[in-house]
């Protein structure tokens, strides 16, 4: 078996092809006005025309239409039945026709043609039953086994049942339970009752008896049986197969189902297709065996189904839209057609051919291949890979993303006093110091269509801004969004920068994502005032602006507190935040009055991140705007100088032994925190047992110590668990202030004088802000990166310093993070740095021969006393050597201090980077290695990538 | 003359109009024609509206007096406030069933009154209700036919992705091996697929997906057939977009344990909710409503009314099942389900059960089980193509396939069984055989991306070049979706490989990426392509985004593992 077709064999489109057409409106039936009479078939529109038609021959002729006219009101159903008490001839059937509020019976009567038109037919109502509720169906049928003419009732919409039983005689019922959507209600005649779907989606069965006499005696009756279907029905059909049972054939809206007039059972077939008709019927004759079963299906995409019972044999395909109706009839011609009609009105009268059902498939429109067109084609799909996938051009990507999302974000100079700390939440104690804040902008033009945008406001730690998240869902392109936004203190700690980051990402339609970012800085008037300038200070920096564009005088930096012409050459600024009551933390900012240099001098490492940060960015933001090459798009090279030098220079030193009591508080509180935890712990532990013990105790021992125990247990447990809420707000503190401080050194080295690969990756591990993890503190995150940067790369020790190398080899315990070892590598770090910044001062000092006075004075930086004011190396670090400014070596490459002897094996093995480089490197080969590899690692760290491993270790020179 | 343009002259419409128009109604239910029956509904239920109709308020007199009243009362300010400002559906429709002016006009059934004798109350009940089964049937999907059965943490297109994992394996290996041999990907297919190779989406990949759809496409309304998404994923309410009425429906209103009373309107209630709402929590909360009910009744069997109803409906436990199974709780859905099925032998609780077991991963069982139903229903293809699926996720591909050779002879236009021994014969190295197939369902009428797709790739393997390309032309202009799209483009990239042209290999891969960024597969063979092409550090890139996506996919492990040992990154 295949799929086939539902050949047509007669078609007919009828008259009115306005109205629709529905089940009922189909009829084929025979009137018994011939002897050797076929099939009619009578189609009734619900805009009330109806037709009758007798097919002839295998094409529709004008002679087979014998009736049309036009009724007044729509047809809703057709039948053909003994509705006539009055008609002898045993084989007439009457027309009943189903009207909104009437049924009316006509006679049909044949009016034989003397022409060529053939014959017509004629109606002569015999009888019209009015009712007033409108009509859904209609059920005929011998109820009570009544003989020689049929009854019928009519189902109304609201549910009710009109019985017609002898003429002129009428009663309503209705069926018990509650009202359902009307449904066909049929009547088998076997048994002699009526079958209905009920509202709760069951199949009842009631006998007839006991619909008729309800009315009479007003009883209540129930269903014989009742089974539950579990689905709405389309259509319902009784069929007698045997002579001992009747099955109700169900087309449900997924299954097929059929069951005996029992309310057995028979059968449910899932259908896999959504069913829109049925029609079942019997080949043969019920009271004679072998009688089939048969059901034709229709589907929604206009495939006929024929069952026997529930095996299927045959599959057909109209190749018009699906019937509505479908029938099974006897034309003239055509025994066993099956007559359908469409819900326009197409009646066709087809058979069941062997004509297999060819799909034609379009043939498809292809033109003739032309070079543009083609190449336009292509020319799009490239755009569209490019668009969405190709990563290699991240510079137009980027900038392409800034096209589809323009942000513009901006923060005004200005610092405001109004804060309504209510609405913004603010902490009382910070409320009460009246910090000023600040007022941004944030304005996003979005020219693409995007399926989510988010935005995120990062500021720093202790700053909070009135909205820090805003994310839009289906933004359609073009439109525009304007936020403002308060800048505020919302917690006392020390602010490590004034840079406020705006992250955009967004995902287009297509599921592309892109990421975008801005920033733009605070006031400095925020943290700061005006006051006083301290003469002398702890801590004294000193910048040296090269620039041409930049003018060295204190109004270039901060506006904020100096008018644009003032000449004033000092400026002290008072932190504002945490604003202790005991300590004044005041900075001074000093301008020599005849070079071009800037002091910074503060007591407190705290102040300085912010002004640095000021200083350095103002000097590059300037220079960049004044000097037409664009520094930044130069590629970097290996062993290129720190290219922020020939902006502005930092006299090499750093306060190391400050920062270090930073990391040192910081570290101590880390270590607090755990032992507290781990006290807590241990009360959790005895809290539990003391509560085990509890449940474990029967009801007669006492129970006071106990409960004591576990009273003093609880107090003690929240007291320390308050100690643990207090500590961890201190290491909250400290954090920040850890985050000065490193921020401090970050912005020295970023101006030294230093081979810029080594800025970039020292920088790169000092990130601020610093985090702490529960597992893991920063300074355990931070040592080996420290570390590496100890061992290896252009700041390893060399042969000539190794002094203390050899101490660091008793790390025995690989488990336990050793602090001690720690602050060492942080501390000669430092050193390194400032004495190669040094010393590389003075190599390029003296390559130049420019002999000035600075030279001079740097070729000692540690003792001399420069122009303004003794620059007192801080404290400590007593291995600090001389520079050793004869070595040539030393400029900037790593051979210089490479030695691979000197590598202290147990260290490298401790620190598991000897596997690394092991088998590729031998000895020897190591730098030639290190270039080689050096070709693919070029920095590129303007984009804020953070370095892969094998570029910091190539660029570190391990060999690999 | 269309309905609403009746109603709105004729604003007086004597009761036998709107009888006629709630016929129509019905008719163009009966016919399918769902948007049409929605939209004389709709101007039904607004005429019913003005005249203050109120629907499903005679049960609840007793049990919420009180709290009727005062709703009575807060609604009758509204409606006097709303009419004043010319409002004509305002808020108090917004409830399922508006109960308003419950006293006067119920006791009067709609005679009393002149005004609300327009519409009697039961006509409005009608047209709500058939409203409702309308709407729930336009979107109508088989929850049985969509596959969900593994796999109980990925919902829908998760799986899909998870299935396709084992497609043609290109591991790292075989790269320089520009064309993988089918008994390879067969075996890659095969060894790894481990228990998700479910004909429906991932066997039939080269194959692609079209076995499932393809057996119940053309029989679904059209406007779902081609977007058929998940019954779950999402609602349908966007249908109702401009529907005035559409606050009638407002599921997220229902209060469960009022309409679990309403036995006329519960079953089509839950319906909705499932299949048209998609909200399978609120579904499952009815279904509980419901069963307590039922449970409380048999106290007073007596006197309920149907003599069925008074045992639990099986009805009921099925729904139960479904909605647990829906929700992931196989555990519990089974007994509801095993009593449903003591109480009623229902092709769907078999169904049901045979998914669930599935879940739970006892596959034997659900064979039993399926086993037992096919003894009682031989005839029933349905049943023979879920043990097919349970044989072929068990991956025993020879069983599976007898199955659905039985399924093909039981139903010899069963698209499913036509495309899975399609599939087979992929695999089994005899493309041309497949062809067959996959043409033989072309000439059933389906006409889709997927079977263009797949017919060029048998074509492609079968030597018949010159239909290669025209068939994939065809497969991507009706290709749609993105999910379409990304299939043959990546199916293209074979062609492109088979030929050696690597570079359009290349594009192909990334046009797949372009419609579908996390397409696992084609970004292993992206990487593949990549180093071969000397791009390491690419290739790397493109395995661990792979990996991402596909952090189970054998073949992206051993891609990795391989460049980890010989590349030393």
């Amino acid at each position: 078996m295949s799929l086939f077709n539902v050949c047509s064999w007669w078609s007919a489109q009828c008259g009115d092809t306005v109205g629709d057409y529905d089940v009922a409106s189909l009829l084929c039936a025979r009137f018994g006005l011939e002897a050797q009479e076929k099939d009619y078939i009578i189609v009734g529109s619900q805009s009330g025309t109806l037709s009758i038609y007798y097919p002839h021959g295998n094409a529709f002729e004008a002679t087979d239409l014998l009736l049309e006219t036009q009724l007044a009101a729509p047809i809703l159903g057709l039948y053909a039945g003994k509705f006539s008490g009055n008609v002898r001839n045993e084989n007439v059937n009457q027309l009943g026709v189903l009207l909104p509020n009437a049924f009316v019976i006509y006679n049909v009567q044949a009016l034989s043609g003397l022409a060529e038109y053939g014959t017509q037919l004629k109606l002569q109502q015999l009888a019209e039953h009015k009712f007033q509720r409108v009509a859904f169906s209609m059920c005929q049928g011998h109820f009570g086994q009544v003989k020689g003419r049929e009854f019928f009732c009519v189902v109304h919409l609201d549910g009710t049942l009109t019985f017609y039983e002898q003429d002129g005689i009428s009663y309503e019922c209705r069926f018990p339970g509650q009202r359902s959507l009307p449904a066909p209600v049929v009547y088998c005649e076997r048994t002699d009752s009526f079958f209905r779907l009920s509202a709760t989606w069951h199949l009842q069965c009631y006998s007839y008896q006991d619909l008729s006499h309800s009315l009479v005696t007003k009883s209540s009756y129930q269903p014989i049986w009742s089974q539950c279907i579990g689905e709405g029905i389309l259509d319902m059909r009784v069929v007698q197969l045997k002579e001992s049972c009747s099955y109700i054939m169900i087309l449900g809206e997924r299954n097929f189902i059929c069951l005996d007039d029992n309310g057995k059972f028979n059968f449910i077939l899932k259908l896999d297709y959504a069913p829109k008709c049925f029609y079942s019927f019997v080949v043969g004759y019920y009271w004679e065996p072998g009688a089939r079963l048969l059901t034709a299906i229709v589907s929604d995409s206009a495939k006929l189904h024929i069952y026997e019972e529930a095996n299927i044999i045959w599959a057909a395909q109209w190749q018009q839209p699906a019937p509505v109706a479908i029938q099974r009839s006897n034309v003239q011609g055509l025994a066993g057609s099956i007559v359908t009609l469409t819900a326009s009105g197409q009646l066709t009268v087809g058979y069941l051919g062997a004509q297999p059902y060819q799909f034609q498939v379009l043939p498809l429109n292809i033109e003739e291949l032309s070079f543009a067109e083609a190449h336009k084609q292509l020319q799009q799909l490239e755009d569209e890979i490019k668009e969405s996938v190709d990563i290699r051009d991240m510079d137009a990507l980027n900038q392409q993303a800034a096209d589809q999302v323009r942000i513009s974000f901006s923060i005004q100079r200005k610092v405001f006093d109004d804060l309504d700390t209510l609405v913004l939440d603010v902490p009382a104690d910070v409320a009460v110091k009246e910090l000023p804040s600040a007022k941004g902008l944030l304005k996003l033009k979005i020219k693409a269509e995007l399926a989510e945008l988010q935005l995120v406001i990062k500021t720093p730690n202790g700053v909070r801004c009135s909205q820090e998240t805003l994310s839009l869902v289906d933004v359609p392109a073009g439109s525009t969004k304007e936020l403002p936004l308060d800048f505020y203190m919302a917690e006392l700690l020390h602010v490590h920068s004034t840079r406020v980051e705006i992250f955009a990402s967004f995902v287009s339609p297509r599921g592309i994502p892109r990421v975008l970012q801005q920033s733009a800085c605070l006031p400095l008037s925020m943290f700061y005032r005006s006051c006083q300038p301290q003469k002398a200070a702890g801590i004294k920096l000193t910048y040296t602006i090269t620039s041409k564009h930049v003018p060295p005088k204190l109004a270039t930096f901060f506006g904020e507190f100096l008018e644009e012409d003032s000449e004033a050459q000092a400026l002290g600024l008072q932190l504002l935040c945490p604003g202790l009551d005991k300590v004044t933390e005041v900075i001074t900012v000093v301008a020599a009055k005849n070079s071009n240099r800037l002091r910074i001098q503060s007591d407190c490492v705290e102040t300085f991140a912010m002004i640095l940060e000021r200083i350095v960015d103002t000097t590059l933001q300037l220079d960049s705007d004044g000097s037409l090459l664009k520094m930044h798009k130069r590629k970097p090279k290996r062993g290129v100088l720190n290219r922020c030098v020939e902006r502005i220079m930092a006299a090499p030193f750093i306060p190391t032994q400050p920062i270090l009591h930073r990391a040192d508080v910081h570290h101590e509180t880390q270590q607090n925190i755990r032992k507290q935890t781990a006290q807590l712990e241990e009360l959790w532990q005895q809290f539990k047992t003391l509560q085990r013990q509890l449940q474990e105790q029967t009801e007669s021992e006492p129970k006071e110590t106990l409960t004591m125990q576990i009273e003093a247990n609880y107090d003690h447990l929240i007291l320390e668990g308050d100690k643990l809420v207090e500590i961890r707000r201190d290491e909250h503190r400290q954090r920040s202030d850890l985050n000065c401080a490193v921020a401090l050194a970050k912005w020295i080295i970023h101006a030294l004088n230093l081979e810029e690969r080594v800025v970039n990756v020292v920088n790169a591990v000092l990130s601020v802000p610093v985090e702490d993890w529960t597992e893991l503190s920063w300074e355990e995150s931070m040592a080996p990166g420290i570390d590496m940067l100890h061992h290896f790369g252009p700041l390893m020790r060399s042969k000539s310093t190794s002094t203390h190398g050899l101490l660091d080899g008793n790390t025995s315990n690989r488990d336990s993070f050793d602090y001690s070892r720690f602050r060492r590598h942080f501390a000669t770090l430092f050193d390194r740095i400032v004495r190669l910044a040094s010393s590389s001062t003075d190599e390029q000092a003296a390559k130049q021969a420019t002999a000035t006075e600075q030279a001079v004075e740097q070729l000692q930086p540690a003792h001399q006393v420069n122009e303004i004011g003794s620059m007192q190396r801080m404290l400590g670090d007593k291995k600090s050597t001389l520079p050793r400014a004869g070595n040539p070596n030393l400029s900037s490459s790593l051979e210089a201090v490479e030695d691979e002897e000197e590598y202290d094996e147990d260290d490298l093995r401790d620190m598991g980077y000897r596997k690394d480089y092991g088998p590729a490197a031998a000895g020897a080969d190591g730098n030639e290695g290190a270039q080689k590899k050096g070709k693919r690692s070029e920095w590129v760290n303007e984009d804020f990538e953070l370095p892969t491993t094998e570029e910091l270790f190539s660029d570190l020179g391990i060999w690999w | 003359m269309t309905p609403a343009a009746t109603l709105a002259a004729t604003p007086a419409a004597t009761l036998a109009t709107l009888e006629l128009q709630y016929f129509r109604a019905i008719s163009f239910y009966r016919r399918r024609s769902y948007e049409q029956c929605a939209e004389v509904c709709n101007a039904l239920l607004q005429a019913g509206h003005d005249n203050n109709v109120q629907i499903f308020a005679k049960h609840e007199q007793q049990q919420q007096q009180e709290e009727a009243q005062q709703e009575q009362q807060q609604q009758q300010q509204q409606t006097e406030h709303e009419s004043s400002r010319g409002y004509k559906y305002g808020s108090h429709l917004q409830r399922i069933g508006p109960r308003r002016r419950r006293g006067e006009a119920a006791k009067d059934g709609g005679t009393g009154q002149p005004v609300a004798s327009i519409m009697p109350t039961w006509l409005m009940e009608g047209v709500w209700q058939l409203k409702m089964r309308a709407l729930t049937q336009r979107v109508y999907l088989d929850d049985l036919e969509v596959d969900d059965a593994d796999d109980g943490a990925n919902e829908e297109v998760e799986f899909e992705r998870i299935a396709t994992a084992a497609r043609p394996g290109t591991s790292i290996k075989t790269a320089f091996q520009p064309r993988p041999s089918t008994s390879q990907r067969r075996g890659t297919a095969l060894s790894h697929s481990s228990g998700s190779t479910r004909p429906g989406s991932a066997l039939t990949r080269p194959g692609t997906a079209i076995s499932r759809p393809g057996s119940s496409l053309g029989a679904r309304p059209a406007s779902r057939c081609g977007t058929a998404s998940r019954v779950r994923a999402t609602s349908a309410a966007a249908f109702n977009v401009g529907d005035a009425t559409a606050a009638l429906y407002q599921a997220s209103r229902l209060n469960p344990t009022i309409y679990a009373e309403r036995e006329a309107i519960v079953k089509a209630l839950f319906q909705f909710l499932y299949y048209h709402e998609a909200d399978v929590q609120k579904a499952h909360s009815l279904c509980q409503a419901v069963l307590d009910v039922q449970r409380q009744r048999p106290g007073q069997a007596a006197l309920a009314p149907p003599a069925d109803a008074a045992r639990t409906d099986w009805w009921w436990q099925q729904q139960m099942g479904r909605c647990l199974l829906a929700l992931h709780y196989p555990r519990r859905a089974e007994s509801h389900l095993q009593q449903s099925l003591a109480a009623f032998p229902h092709p769907d609780t078999y169904l049901l059960l045979s998914r669930l077991y599935q879940r739970l991963r006892q596959p034997e069982r659900s064979l039993v089980l399926i086993g037992q139903a096919a003894e009682r229903q031989p005839f029933d293809v349905t049943f023979r193509l879920e043990q097919a699926r349970i044989h072929a996720a068990m991956s025993q591909q020879e069983d599976a396939l007898q199955l659905y050779r039985l399924a093909a002879r039981l139903q010899p236009i069963n698209v499913e069984a036509l495309a899975s021994i399609a599939v087979s014969y992929f695999y089994d190295n005899n493309p041309e055989m497949s062809l067959m197939y996959y043409r033989r369902i072309l000439s059933l009428g389906v006409h889709t991306a997927e079977l263009y797709c797949n017919i060029a790739l048998c074509c492609l393997y079968g030597g018949q070049i010159d239909l290669v390309l025209p068939c994939f032309q065809r497969a991507l202009l009706m290709a749609t979706q993105p999910e379409q799209k990304a299939d043959i483009w990546y199916n293209l990239s074979f062609v492109a490989l088979t030929s050696g042209d690597f570079n359009l290999a290349k594009r192909c891969l990334q046009l797949c990426l372009t419609a579908d960024a996390r397409d696992g597969a084609a970004l292993n063979n992206l990487a593949v392509l990549s180093a071969h092409g000397g791009d390491v550090m690419g290739a790397k890139s493109y395995l661990n985004a792979a990996k991402d996506v596909l952090p189970e996919a054998s073949e992206v492990n051993a891609n990795l593992q391989y460049m980890e040992l010989n590349y030393k990154l």
